[in-house]
């Protein structure tokens, strides 16, 4: 900063320096010409002192502009302020020189001499040459600096290198006027580098990229703004400045005479450019805006989730699409179905309803548009929903009052008698065309967008297109939005399911009892997270602290999943409670439980159990089954189903139930099981869809009567899933149950 | 799996159910929904004929359960008929028959109709 200021100040010196030696030149050619004295190598010193002077003023010019505004500062690309700027101080000059021609009338030159010289009047002569060349010459300066920018606005690859081209051949035309005296400015070499530039200068002129992104308001401006500096061209012509600048010095004056040309053209080309393009520039910012807009919509559409605020940004999008006086609103639809809405509810809900046949819409945003608005175009509109959800697609209203499917009677002499209705209304209609397009996600309707115009056909091809593609990506987000919260949802179950699943393994016996002389063994698989199966075991009485009674249960409810999971947490409480009650008999235990059950079970579900009592001592078992799959009795002479009547619990709260239910006893011999299991292990079914059933539940069984209680369930359990195995399936929860009366300890 | 099926006949003044394929879980949604419908259109005399009914699971008992005293109240009955071996077993085991009449032809589930509408 330092070393660039001191520069800047040395290099004002120099200028200052130069221009006191070119006007005391000046003066003493001035007093030479009229002595008649001539010395051309003056004139070769002078365009040598010009051109160091003008080449310094350059950079000083450019440097100010620069720290006036950096390169990435708007207003390089803010042409209205600069043309502003050139407007003005152009004028300022323009009528200081002309004040300064009323001042000193007696300053020009004399170009008709005899002897062909240019002949200063007098001495004021020289120094309006020097006022008006350091004027104008300075500010053409900067204006070609500012033109440079603006062609270089969205260069291209030729842009740099045609510009330096245009400068060098005004350069090389200018230099090669070295030494020439006023009058004899014009040799044939700096006319052939002249009229060069003045091609490259036309090709440059043409860069006008900066003109395009122009606002309408700034077009305007501009345009004035260049009629008026070209217009005070003409004065600056008409007072032949440009003669001025050659008396100051050819090469000088050369080069910023083809400055001013440069200028010149490059005004006519921005002329034309901006008459042409005025009139599309409202449209092409409409279309600016669309693109603006839909690039907003398709980013709102991958980032939020938040499905309230897509439906309030599609509408409001979708307004300002289609421009100033219009309205919208978004309806959302909900076909009819038994689960959560039916025809006869659906009326009575809050918010604004619009029923169909299918289902009803509901108006979650509105924008710009009252509810009595609204209702009394619904009155009008009706067929618009009903179409809708029969066959979703876009429909355009041009004229709601003289629309056929609205009005019946539409003949040309009704609806201009309507139209001018309308009119002559005190409270001008805010809905008088439509568009409504639909919101389709994986082929389902979601809703209805409605954008309403207050002018007759008010939606033309392109407002049609660019509605649907805000309804198409609003769409995609909803979508996007449900999957996200079903799965968080889905999450949210699965966690709870898997709580579930740890509660009812918990309400399963983890370990059998110890009991002498007997062994017991048991599995149980839920098909699904939690099961419909139950099984526990009791100690019903001890003495010297060894178990001589005990009760088994296993059941089955109705169902699957959550509902049949519930059931067996209620089992396992009127199990507990009434088995201490009921010590002897199962059949009372199960008259009590139907009971109590058939007060809570829905009337879809009902438990099958079985109910069995252990005496060790006497090595009895007396059982009793309401609905369960038969126990099987495996002794040594093999396997045999030991079937007893009853009724499922939760079937029959009457004395069905207690007529129904028999208690059996059963004698254990050393070494004799019973087993007990549910339907999962019958329904199993292999890959030709054949059921397990019970003959090869029975002939596995006698397969394995001399081993333990666990090895008969291991093997009971193995052989279902070999049955099942690939292709095949276990449908149902499976539970195995497996109680065994030791055999005498002699035989092992 | 075979795909369950539910068609309705009209017999005079029953109505005959006939049932073809799995009756599970799943499927049972679509049999409740076709007795319901009859019951809303005071259809109370039923027949389900199970002739071609390959498996039935729990909740497919449930759906008789269900309606049963709806029916009942109104005056009706749900009558089966037809029933495949298998389909009896799981029936009886339950204790079904108790609650339900079971005939092995339709006809005769008509006729048991007829006769109790005139007494």
């Amino acid at each position: 900063m330092q070393t660039s200021s001191r520069l800047t100040y040395i290099f004002l010196a120099l200028v200052i320096v130069c221009e006191a030696s070119l006007l005391l030149i000046d003066i003493g050619l001035f007093y030479a010409h009229r002595a008649r004295v001539l010395s051309g190598g003056l004139y070769v010193l002078k365009d040598l002192i010009a051109i160091v002077m003008y080449a310094v003023l350059y950079y000083l010019i450019r440097m100010q502009l620069k720290r006036y505004a950096l390169p990435d500062s708007p207003l390089w690309l803010e042409p209205a302020e600069s043309f502003w700027k050139g407007f003005t101080s152009f004028g300022l000059l323009l009528s200081a020189t002309v004040v300064l021609g009323w001042l000193l009338p007696r300053s020009g030159y004399d170009t008709q001499s005899p002897d062909g010289f240019w002949r200063a009047m007098s001495l004021q002569t020289v120094f309006k040459t020097h006022l008006i060349t350091l004027g104008f010459g300075s500010l053409l300066l900067a204006s070609l600096v500012v033109l440079e920018r603006l062609i270089f606005f969205r260069r291209a690859k030729n842009t740099q290198s045609n510009f330096l081209a245009m400068v060098v051949l005004m350069l090389v035309a200018s230099l090669s006027e070295i030494g020439s005296l006023p009058q004899e400015i014009g040799n044939p070499v700096s006319i052939a580098f002249a009229a060069l530039a003045i091609v490259m200068m036309l090709v440059n002129a043409f860069r006008l990229s900066w003109v395009l992104p122009l606002s309408r308001s700034d077009k305007i401006r501009t345009l004035f703004l260049v009629i008026g500096i070209l217009a005070e061209l003409v004065p600056f012509y008409a007072m032949d400045c440009p003669d001025y600048f050659l008396a100051y010095s050819g090469t000088v004056g050369f080069f910023l005479s083809s400055i001013t040309t440069f200028v010149a053209i490059y005004l006519a080309t921005t002329l034309f450019s901006l008459l042409s393009y005025l009139p599309t520039s409202e449209a092409l910012e409409r279309k600016n805006s669309e693109v603006r807009n839909l690039y907003a919509m398709s980013r709102f559409a991958s980032e939020v989730f938040d499905e309230e605020k897509i439906y309030s940004s599609l509408v409001s999008y979708a307004c300002s699409a289609a421009g100033a006086s219009s309205c919208g609103w978004l309806d959302l639809y909900q076909p009819f179905d038994e689960k959560s809405l039916n025809a006869e509810q659906a009326p009575h809900l809050p918010n604004l309803q619009w029923k169909t046949s299918k289902g009803y819409f509901k108006t979650v945003v509105r924008q710009n548009v009252s509810t009595e608005h609204l209702h009394e175009f619904a009155a009008k509109a009706h067929f618009l929903w009903e179409e809708m959800c029969h066959n979703p697609r876009q429909i355009r209203v041009d004229d709601i009052e003289t629309d056929s499917r609205i009005v019946k009677d539409a003949t040309p002499l009704t609806n201009f008698l309507r139209r001018l209705g309308r009119k002559r209304r005190k409270e001008p209609a805010k809905i008088v065309s439509t568009l409504s397009v639909p919101l389709i996600s994986r082929a389902n309707l979601i809703g209805v967008l409605t954008v309403a115009k207050d002018v007759e056909y008010g939606f033309v091809k392109d407002d049609v297109e660019l509605i649907s593609t805000f309804a198409d990506q609003a769409a995609i987000a909803i979508q996007n939005s449900r999957l996200v919260r079903e799965v968080i949802d889905k999450e949210r179950m699965q966690q709870e399911l898997a709580v579930a699943q740890k509660i009812q393994l918990r309400l399963l016996p983890h370990t059998p009892l110890a009991v002498p002389n007997y062994e017991m063994d048991s599995l149980s698989y839920p098909a699904f997270e939690v099961g419909g199966d139950f099984y526990d075991y009791l100690a019903l009485s001890s003495s010297n602290s060894s178990i001589c009674k005990f009760g088994v249960m296993i059941a089955d409810v109705s169902g699957k999943g959550a509902s049949a999971a519930f059931y067996t947490a209620e089992l396992k409480g009127i199990f507990q409670s009434l088995c201490t009650l009921y010590p002897d008999t199962p059949s009372d235990l199960l008259i009590r439980a139907n009971e109590t059950l058939s007060r809570s079970l829905d009337r879809k579900s009902f438990v099958s159990a079985l109910y069995a009592i252990f005496d060790v001592h006497s090595h009895t078992v007396r059982f009793s089954n309401a609905g369960h799959c038969p126990m099987v009795l495996l002794t040594a002479e093999g396997a045999q189903l030991v079937k007893v009547p009853g009724l499922a619990l939760g079937l029959n709260a009457g004395d069905l139930f207690q007529r129904a239910i028999r208690t059996e006893t059963l004698f254990l011999k050393p070494g004799d099981a019973v087993v007990f299991y549910t339907d999962g292990l019958i329904d199993a079914v292999n890959s030709a869809g054949e059921p397990f059933g019970f003959e090869r539940l029975l002939t596995l069984l006698s397969a394995h009567k001399h081993r333990s209680a666990s090895e008969i369930k291991q093997a009971l359990f193995e052989a279902v899933n070999t049955f099942a195995g690939a292709g095949g399936s276990v449908k149902d929860d499976l539970t195995i149950l497996v109680i065994k009366r030791c055999d005498t300890p002699a035989s092992h | 799996m075979a795909t369950f099926t539910s068609t309705v006949r009209t017999v005079g003044a029953v109505t005959v159910i006939d049932l073809s394929g799995d009756l599970d879980a799943h499927t049972s949604v679509q049999l409740e929904r076709t007795i319901q419908d009859l019951i809303q259109k005071k259809h109370f005399n039923l027949i389900i004929n199970f002739s071609n009914l390959n498996y039935i699971s729990s909740a497919g008992l449930g759906v008789f359960m269900a309606f049963i005293d709806d029916v009942r109240a109104n005056g009706g009955d749900i009558k089966f008929s037809n029933m495949p071996e298998k389909i009896y077993q799981i029936f009886d085991l339950l204790g079904f028959p108790m609650l339900y009449e079971i005939y092995k032809d339709e006809r005769e589930a008509i006729e048991k109709f007829k006769t109790s509408a005139t007494t």
